[in-house]
């Protein structure tokens, strides 16, 4: 359990959902795919799971001293499973948003228009990807100040 | 670093200060690795020697416009000072011990 990995890892996620939040933003009218064929842009969203590299996990079962009953001490293997709960994060997909109804906007002059005139909108909500950006962006500070408490308690420590 | 290295020099002749727990381990139990403390210190400025190599090279990388994250060279620059600070710490203590010993009046 490294804390400032785990914390690096929160902030690697925090900005990789404000990246797909400025993806989203940015293909709000995108009607079309990168090679031209008729598929409007969907909403998409970052899924996030709790990650332990192996070398994380490798730490938690490194060896420790322990003392024995006739007073001497043993360096014993240990696999402390309950360490292994404390988890970063990781992004495991960004998966598009097939839910939310896409929007229809009736505009004949469109060249992407159908043939009762209406246009096929990404299904991205401006408001809703405002909240999305200020969320992750508070998510990121609040990490940026468990790493300072972090960075605090070490600086405390080497005063012993 | 002229200190740790007489500092270093000053634990090797001195091996029962340090060396008590590993003459117990070894003596009735073969499985334990407790080694002296001398080499705890080696690979604890080695370790402390790569935190700082590793932080030099990800501030060059970021700087050369490669896809690091900020906050990646950020923890990687307070992980090599706190790892400084720390070797300066032990240090001071090491130096600390060997006057005390020298003041020792026989």
């Amino acid at each position: 359990m490294d804390i400032y990995n785990i914390l690096g890892s929160a902030l690697t996620a925090q900005r990789l959902r404000l990246d797909t939040v400025s993806s989203n933003l940015a293909n709000i009218q995108t009607t079309r795919a990168p090679d031209g064929s008729l598929q409007p842009y969907k909403r998409k969203q970052v899924v996030f799971a709790p990650f332990l590299d192996e070398a994380q996990q490798m730490g938690n079962m490194a060896p420790s001293l322990q003392r024995q009953a006739d007073g001497s001490m043993l360096l014993k293997g240990g696999i402390q499973s309950d360490r292994n709960l404390i988890q970063g994060v990781q992004v495991l997909e960004i998966a598009e948003d097939n839910q939310t109804p896409m929007q229809k906007v009736y505009d004949p002059a469109h060249p992407d228009a159908d043939k009762q005139g209406y246009v096929t909108m990404p299904n991205i909500n401006v408001v809703t990807e405002m909240v999305d950006m200020v969320a992750a962006s508070r998510a990121y500070e609040a990490g940026v100040t468990a790493l300072n408490s972090a960075k605090a308690m070490d600086e405390g420590a080497l005063q012993i | 670093m002229q200190i740790d290295s007489a500092a270093l020099n000053l634990i090797n002749r001195f091996p029962d200060v340090t060396g008590s727990i590993a003459i117990n381990t070894t003596a009735q139990n073969p499985g334990a690795v407790l080694g002296q403390f001398s080499d705890f210190l080696t690979e604890q400025l080695s370790n402390t020697s790569q935190l700082q190599q590793t932080s030099e090279q990800n501030i060059q990388a970021f700087a050369s416009g490669a896809d690091i994250p900020l906050h990646q060279v950020m923890i990687g620059m307070e992980q090599a000072g706190t790892a400084m600070d720390l070797m300066m710490q032990v240090r001071n203590k090491l130096v600390g011990a060997y006057q005390e010993l020298s003041r020792m009046q026989f």
